[in-house]
């Protein structure tokens, strides 16, 4: 097998080499302590690229990425997302039109109490409404405030007595839509020796009077010794809804 | 002046024949024929200009990532726009050398790949949208392929390459002094106020870098000698160039050492950090932090030794001690299982940075310095450095993956003692003064 178990990402494609990059660019930061400067990695990604199994797949998905995501206005949940034709949900997440991870349910959830229930629903525009069109289609829609909402991706997680987890940089979901974990970006310093970690969703809390942070039912030497998370290989999640820290 | 020129032209055909004690400059009348000797304000302006370059160039390491993830990315748009710079800084390697070497004035090149670097910084700093930090990246490892060769171009014009042994050292001095400034900087920056404000903080360490670049008098940066000492080089063509550089034996051979070094090394810190994060629960962010300035305080002390001894000893035996550091290292990652222990063993990286931030450029002028694409070559040297270390990363990360980290560990000493054998046995000694003992043939 040509590529190592990667860390694969279940937002944005099932492209293994794509965590790959991440990892070979670790090593400006490696070489610069001899002295020079950041030299560069471009690793086997190109070897690996080649001689993947699921090469074409991974070309159209990369390529599918690039477009989108270029087209993507900026990251802040202001810009208007465009007008979707299907339910934003059955966009495959290569590109959210809010910098949400594709973790939307099957249908809008009705979201009056916004932070508990399972990540914050890709509510469809309100221009969805349609009212404008001729054939007057309506199509059911939710509109919440903005600041009751928050992007999960790069917030915080903190555990119970305040200590800095990590960030979440991703959500995994099952088949059935349901959110089952977090994965978190544990440890580190500027970003050197971080392990990323799968956190049962049931172990997180969303505070609603702290905003941009997720507090973790875990301590650190819980969360350290899990073991790192690779998409491929079976997901060990740690945490779970009866666990005490 | 044209006697000056006259009389170097004549003492620069190749390390080997300038060694035959010939029938030039004394040194009674040295001072009249050598190098004019650069002014003081000078020197420390380069000193100065190491310094916060490097300030500026720690901002762009894994740091990038963590700043981006709050920035609300995917993981797989850092992969891509990490890797897209890592592409650029390697393929641009080549290129750049070749660049410094058209120029005439390494410092006006310097001063525009800063302002480069500079300006992808606030713009990575103010607008983290995909197309600038695509754009920013690829400037930035533009440019620093070009700061590379022209800062040891610039130094090698300033001092000349009796004295470069010294300034190479203090260079390295600088550069690790100011590289774990900025990091604990950095650091404090993200941990206190936040992750954008710690890169606008090395963002601006670009305006006091450019300051000191200007401070550093242009009439005492002799072109010639920082092209290595060749008024022209004998093929116009850099490919031409870049091609008779593989015909210089001694250069082809520190090239695969160097490459085998970074085969071992570049993927040993990451993973070795990686391993303190798992096994240390309270201080695991202190000890990465500590392994990762401690080695630059290393680097600083003792880069001027090596630099001085680099004269003295000649250059192998300090390019063995690098690599018999590295391969120690290996081992002890391998075997240790204490954290704190894993910090001590990764001060060992302080060993073998400071040797080799001092001999890379000094053994790439020794060799390749009267061909005039001394550039070049360390251009060339760079690309296959950046190899080795891409291929560190990855091989590391597929044996770690697959068997553990010990294992991926022992593989990269056993690089590390390949590439001693390889140093100790084919590598030439390139000093030049090392087959005669006239101290002043060369300059």
């Amino acid at each position: 097998m040509c590529c190592h178990g990667a860390q694969m990402i279940e937002v944005g494609s099932s492209t293994r080499w794509t965590r790959c990059l991440q990892r070979l660019s670790l090593s400006t930061v490696a070489t610069k302590t001899n002295g020079r400067e950041a030299t560069p990695t471009l690793g086997a990604s190109a070897r690996r690229f080649l001689c993947g199994r699921r090469r074409d797949k991974e070309v159209a998905a990369l390529v599918a990425l690039v477009l989108l995501a270029a087209q993507q206005p900026t990251i802040a949940a202001t810009s208007s997302p465009q007008p979707a034709a299907a339910p934003p949900s059955q966009q495959p997440a290569a590109s959210p039109p809010s910098p949400q991870p594709g973790a939307a349910p099957p249908s809008p959830q009705p979201n009056a109490a916004a932070p508990a229930p399972p990540p914050p629903a890709a509510a469809p525009s309100p221009q969805n409404d349609d009212t404008t069109k001729e054939e007057k289609t309506t199509v059911p829609a939710t509109v919440v405030g903005g600041e009751q909402l928050e992007s999960v991706l790069g917030i915080e997680a903190l555990s119970s007595t305040g200590d800095d987890m990590g960030r979440i940089v991703d959500i995994i979901v099952d088949r059935t839509g349901q959110v089952r974990a977090a994965i978190i970006d544990f440890g580190g310093f500027l970003g050197m020796g971080s392990r990323k970690i799968a956190v049962d969703w049931r172990s997180l809390h969303f505070d609603p009077k702290k905003a941009g942070a997720v507090v973790v039912n875990l301590t650190k030497d819980q969360l350290r010794v899990a073991p790192v998370y690779k998409a491929a290989e079976p997901v060990v999640m740690i945490g779970g809804p009866g666990v005490k820290p | 002046m044209s006697d000056f020129l006259g009389a170097r032209l004549l003492s620069r055909k190749s390390p080997r024949e300038a060694a035959r004690p010939s029938a030039g400059p004394s040194p009674g009348n040295r001072q009249r024929t050598g190098s004019p000797v650069p002014s003081l304000s000078s020197l420390r302006a380069l000193d100065w200009f190491v310094f916060f370059l490097a300030d500026v160039q720690t901002g762009f390491g894994a740091f990038v990532s963590v700043y981006l993830t709050t920035q609300k990315w995917t993981q797989t748009d850092i992969g891509l726009v990490l890797t897209v710079g890592a592409f650029v800084g390697l393929v641009g390697q080549i290129p750049g050398g070749a660049i410094v070497d058209a120029t005439r004035s390494a410092r006006w090149v310097g001063a525009v790949a800063v302002a480069a670097v500079g300006i992808s910084a606030f713009a990575l700093a103010v607008a983290p949208v995909f197309v600038v930090v695509f754009a920013s990246r690829i400037l930035q490892a533009g440019a620093s392929c070009v700061l590379g060769p022209a800062i040891v171009a610039i130094s090698l014009g300033l001092v000349g390459h009796r004295r470069i042994s010294a300034r190479l050292g203090r260079n390295a001095a600088f550069a690790s002094v100011g590289s774990g400034l900025a990091a604990a900087g950095m650091g404090a920056c993200a941990y206190y106020i936040s992750d954008r404000a710690a890169f606008i903080l090395v963002a601006s360490m670009t305006v006091p870098a450019l300051f000191a670049l200007f401070h550093i008098r242009t009439h005492e940066i002799d072109p010639t000698k920082a092209h290595g000492g060749v008024a022209k080089p004998e093929h116009r063509n850099a490919m031409a160039g870049l091609l008779s550089l593989f015909e210089i034996r001694p250069l082809m051979i520190f090239a695969g050492c160097i490459a085998l070094f970074q085969l071992a090394n570049a993927a040993m810190l990451p993973l070795a950090a990686s391993m303190m994060t798992l096994r240390s629960s309270q201080f695991a962010t202190v000890l990465v932090a500590t392994s990762i300035v401690a080695p630059q305080l290393i680097v600083a002390l003792l880069a001027p030794w090596v630099g001085r001894k680099a004269e003295q000893w000649g250059r192998r035996p300090l390019l063995v001690l690098c690599f018999v550091a590295l391969a120690i290292r290996g081992l002890l990652f391998a075997f240790l299982i204490n954290p704190y222990l894993l910090m001590a063993a990764q001060l060992l990286d302080g060993v073998s940075g400071a040797a080799l931030a001092v001999l890379v450029p000094l053994i790439i002028a020794d060799v390749a310095g009267s061909t005039g694409h001394f550039n070049l070559a360390q251009g060339a040297v760079g690309c296959a450095v950046g190899v080795g270390a891409s291929i560190s990363t990855t091989l590391a990360g597929y044996v770690s993956d697959r068997f553990d980290s010990p294992t991926a560990f022992l593989m990269m000493a056993g690089f590390g003692l390949l590439g001693l054998t390889a140093a100790g046995l084919a590598m030439p000694e390139t000093r030049p003064s090392a087959s005669e003992n006239d101290p002043s043939a060369r300059d």
